[in-house]
């Protein structure tokens, strides 16, 4: 499935303010600015998919060496589908880790930035 | 004293400090002024004017340079205080700046230089350029003018004997004649009596007023004198200050404004306790309140021989500092344009009533409707309190008495309003000075992309006019004639090199022999003789015996002779006529004489021998040291020769390290590193990246030395294995692969660069074909760019559940009528072309073919496969788009959706830093 930009504003552990404030002003942002926070806001989450699919596929492996799980050629993917799966139902999202304090911070200067070039 | 004349005032003002450089500002009147719904000036009453207050001003020159004169002045005043840094008790005075006036101390931050020891004149001129700045310093250029007129006169008091008429111990004249004053307010129709009772320093002001009416507003009309008020005031201490002063004043038509400091000493005596508040008086007005003293009811100066006089400042100085202020704040005034009529001479001139000649009163007359004035009127009224009787009523409240008006507590009241402006005026300054700076730098350092492409599209056109001038052809030919030059010059250095060093094999061992021959030959007679040059000096001392001894046996040879010889003569001379013995020797003394002679040379020639045979010992000794020399000069040569041929030992050692090092990091095989041309092997060095990510070779200078010296390497490996060779023969071998190496890499790029020079003309059409290209696809890119978020969605889905079309191999050639005839041409594997239109949506263009065209300038296949590889990390990386896509798909189940989406995230970022870079490219 699909996801756009807005839905990882959504399902991202980042605070409401700041959701908000993106979201508000996704659509009128400047181009430049969007551009950085699409890239900011993609590799978030796209760092939160890599870490689940591999504690996912760590798990798997960890039932396989005891036999409650088949090795096959469809390994990967159902571990991808499971990944996928998890990720649309945010569950992953809520967890927090210290790398999106970063994110945070960034998010965060781009949206005073861009509310500075607005008012100024 | 005598009254001074009005002109001689103005003159003073005029010369007495010179003006600093400066130039007229420009402002917008709504800087300033109010501004009503209609964009029209505000009144005090709130009516709106004629004006509009869009229109531009000019704060003329000579305003400017007043204010910085003033600023500079004030501020290094407080500044020299400074540094007296024990004045006040456990503390310093820029603490106490800091606490209690914090807005002059706010300011003096703004301004100071690095070393805060002085104005920095240009902060200062930063400073006065914005209307905040202006409106700080008219507010400061109050407040200060304020204090000092009341500063101004105590000082007359102390410095009565200097010039100040004082009409005794505790009256003082201020020197403008009550009639003067009087006539003025007649002129303006403002009652000339009654209004200046109370007043402190009013003569000054009127004073003030009068010159700038009769000499620098000529025509117009007198700023203030209405209310005749001035009261000497100083923010927290505003009230004592009117309390010393408001009371003691009067005038009298006869001798001018008199100040009876007598009547009383209350104000005196607390702010003689308030050392803090002293010690700033005197940084500020030079006067010192120590300098008097209260003696029951009365203000006396102390004994002058207990003190310095010379310590305070001449009450003249003042009075001038005072009058330049006055006039710059009206100077100021008058280029804002403001009705001259509701200007007073200070600002504090409403707080006293005001009485007009019909008998009204106004507390509001003097307001000019400036923007400061509003600030300070919504601090002054709900925060501090406003005006207020002497009961503490408002007005416009029952049984306010505007006759009895608590001027002490108002003006206090208005002090405390304006410092807070002062600093809420500066902090704002400073606040928008600092997003000023910061914008810079963001500036500076996030330039917009989507600017950036603007000027790129310039750039490029900029480019391609060069790149189609006719010099350019024969500017590269230059630069690659100037290559080719010190190739060739490289090259005959190495050929010299090989040389020397065959040669210097030969030459080495026939300079070993003969520093052995001579060695061997000499070391009999160096062993024999351990000092040469002491034998010479035994043997010139031999020679120096034998002579001497020579000498001596040759003169007793002689005495013999002649004694003999006398003996003889003594013999015969009687047997001979006397004339006859020296003409005709007899046969005797023939023979005698042969027989003295033999017997002589018998004698004389063993020690001719002997000083002979020394000579020769000396010159044989002499011709040794000789040759002993001439053989250590050899044999010192020989040694040269050794310690070069260890440098170059250390040299091939360190190319061994360097190659050591560095090969563990070449992706290069051995098999290419030996047989592939140089050229093409620094190309391939060129896009290794360090396992962090940086190039490995900054330049392909550094390359080609690093290939250089890894062929040679192999070489001489090979070389090695092959035949047995001692140490010093490797060493000899290695170097000489390495300049052999080197030559044919000087050889293949001297091809090289004529080949360059033939295609120096084709290259520059290639060069502009890619510049046009890149040009217009400016707005793909920034499309792609705009779409970012979209095309990540789309790839990361695409990639993973439909690769097998993003990586199909299989070449698009003629006749494939899913594609046009341009992407036919292209003769590319379907994966790219499919690639291409994930990202560009090309396919789907009206241009479809125009476009493609473009983009395949700008992301050529070789580009696409390189970019797989690099954010997919295959390496090494494969030759051909083909390779890439057959690793993917052996490899497509260890990549996840993040990674397809870094893939084409690095396209866009390579493509948008691409544009740009090559539009700034020389």
């Amino acid at each position: 499935m699909k996801i756009t930009t807005k839905d990882i504003i959504t399902v991202l552990p980042i605070s409401d303010t700041i959701k908000r404030s993106l979201l508000d002003q996704w659509e009128s942002m400047d181009q430049d600015a969007k551009f950085d926070i699409e890239q900011i806001l993609w590799d978030a989450y796209d760092a939160i998919y890599d870490i689940t699919l591999e504690e996912n596929i760590n798990l798997e492996l960890i039932k396989a060496s005891q036999e409650e799980v088949k090795l096959d050629n469809e390994f990967y993917k159902r571990m991808r589908e499971k990944t996928d799966k998890q990720m649309q139902e945010s569950n992953v999202l809520k967890k927090d880790t210290s790398e999106l304090q970063l994110v945070r911070e960034k998010l965060e200067k781009f949206i005073n930035l861009n509310n500075n070039n607005v008012n100024g | 004293m005598a009254e001074i004349p009005l002109n001689t005032q103005v003159d003073y003002v005029k010369n007495s400090t010179p003006l600093p450089a400066s130039e007229g500002l420009t402002f917008q009147r709504r800087d300033f002024l109010q501004i009503g719904g209609t964009n029209r000036e505000i009144d005090a009453k709130g009516r709106e004017t004629g004006a509009t207050t869009s229109e531009s001003i000019l704060i003329t020159a000579k305003t400017t340079a007043l204010y910085t004169n003033f600023m500079t002045n004030h501020f290094e005043q407080l500044l020299a205080q400074k540094d007296l840094d024990t004045m006040i008790d456990n503390d310093t005075f820029m603490n106490f700046l800091e606490q209690k006036h914090p807005h002059e101390a706010k300011v003096l931050s703004l301004i100071t230089t690095e070393d805060g020891t002085k104005v920095d004149p240009q902060k200062l001129k930063t400073l006065l350029k914005t209307s905040k700045g202006m409106m700080i310093a008219t507010q400061l250029l109050e407040d200060v003018t304020a204090q000092k007129l009341f500063m101004l006169g105590l000082s007359a008091i102390q410095n009565h004997e200097r010039k100040m008429d004082v009409a005794d111990e505790q009256k003082i004249k201020l020197g403008i004649g009550q009639g003067e004053v009087n006539k003025l307010l007649e002129k303006l129709g403002l009652p000339s009596r009654g209004a200046l009772i109370n007043t402190g320093m009013v003569g000054a002001l009127a004073g003030a007023g009068a010159l700038l009416a009769n000499k620098h507003w000529s025509g117009e009309p007198i700023y203030g004198i209405n209310a005749g008020i001035v009261g000497a005031a100083a923010g927290g201490t505003a009230g004592i200050l009117i309390g010393l002063l408001g009371k003691g004043v009067r005038s009298g038509l006869n001798e001018g404004v008199v100040i009876d400091l007598k009547r009383n000493p209350d104000g005196l005596k607390m702010l003689k306790n308030n050392p803090e508040e002293s010690a700033y008086l005197r940084a500020m007005t030079g006067v010192d309140l120590g300098d008097f003293e209260i003696i029951g009811e009365e203000i006396k100066v102390i004994d002058k021989s207990k003190r310095v006089a010379e310590s305070t400042r001449n009450p003249d100085d003042l009075r001038v500092e005072i009058l330049q202020g006055l006039y710059a704040r009206s100077s100021f005034l008058k280029d804002l344009g403001i009705d001259p009529t509701k200007v007073g001479v200070t600002a504090e001139q409403r707080f006293v009533q005001g009485r007009f000649k019909d008998g009204s009163v106004s507390l509001e007359n003097d307001k000019m409707g400036t923007n400061w004035e509003r600030m300070i009127e919504k601090e002054f009224k709900p925060n501090q309190g406003g005006i207020l009787d002497v009961n503490g009523r408002k007005p416009g409240e029952l049984d306010f008495n505007i006759d009895e008006l608590d001027t002490e507590g108002n003006l206090s009241r208005f002090f405390n309003a304006r410092r807070f402006v002062i600093e809420k005026m500066t902090n704002s300054f400073i606040t928008e000075q600092l997003e000023r700076e910061a914008k810079k730098r963001e500036d500076a350092q996030e330039k917009k992309f989507s600017r950036e492409l603007v000027e790129a599209s310039q750039k490029i056109d900029s480019r391609i006019t060069t790149l189609r001038d006719p010099k350019t052809i024969k500017v590269r030919s230059a630069s690659l004639d100037a290559e080719s030059t010190q190739l060739t010059a490289r090259s005959a250095e190495i050929e010299a090199q090989l040389q020397s060093f065959e040669g210097s094999n030969e030459g080495r061992r026939k300079q070993e022999d003969i520093a052995t021959e001579i060695q061997n030959r000499f070391s009999e007679t160096i062993t024999s003789i351990d000092n040469i040059d002491s034998l010479i000096a035994d043997v010139n001392n031999q020679l120096n015996e034998g002579n001497t001894s020579l000498n001596f046996q040759l003169k007793k040879v002689e005495d013999l002779i002649s004694e003999k010889y006398l003996e003889l003569l003594e013999r015969y001379s009687t047997k001979l006529p006397s004339s006859g013995l020296k003409t005709q020797p007899s046969a005797d003394y023939t023979k005698f004489r042969e027989l003295a002679e033999h017997t002589f040379k018998q004698l004389k020639d063993p020690i001719l021998q002997k000083i002979n045979a020394a000579e020769s010992r000396r010159a044989e000794l002499l011709t040794l040291r000789k040759q002993y020399e001439d053989a250590n000069v050899l044999i010192a040569k020989a040694n040269q020769e050794q310690s070069r041929k260890a440098q170059v030992d250390l040299q091939l050692l360190s190319y061994r390290l360097l190659y050591a090092t560095e090969a563990r990091l070449y992706p290069l095989n051995t098999d290419e590193i030996k047989s592939l041309p140089f050229e093409e092997l620094v190309t391939k060095a060129m896009k290794v990246e360090e396992p962090l990510g940086s190039k490995l070779y900054k330049s392909r200078e550094e390359a080609a030395r690093a290939m250089i010296e890894a062929r040679s390497e192999l070489i001489a490996e090979v070389e090695e294995e092959k035949g047995q060779f001692d140490d010093a023969q490797k060493r000899v071998r290695r170097f000489r692969i390495l300049l052999q190496s080197e030559t044919q890499y000087i050889r293949e790029k001297q091809a090289s660069i004529q080949k360059q020079k033939e295609s120096i003309a084709p290259t520059i059409q290639q060069e502009i074909a890619r510049l046009e290209a890149y040009k217009a696809a400016l707005p793909n890119i920034q499309d792609i760019s705009n779409r970012q978020g979209e095309i990540f969605s789309e790839a990361r889905e695409e990639l993973m559940e439909n690769l097998g079309q993003y990586i199909n191999k299989t070449k698009v050639d003629s006749g494939n009528g899913k594609f046009t005839t341009a992407e036919q041409n292209a003769n590319q594997p379907e994966g790219y072309y499919h690639m291409l239109n994930l990202i560009f949506k090309y396919q789907e263009a009206p241009n479809r073919e125009e476009l493609f065209q473009c983009l395949v300038k700008i992301l050529p296949a070789d580009n696409l496969k390189d970019m797989l590889a690099k954010y997919l990390l295959t390496t090494p990386v494969p030759s051909t788009l083909s390779d890439v896509f057959t690793d993917l798909e052996n490899n497509k189940t260890s990549y996840a959706k993040a990674h397809y989406r870094q893939v084409i995230k690095g396209i866009i970022n390579e493509l948008r830093q691409q544009a740009l870079a090559l539009a700034s490219s020389k």
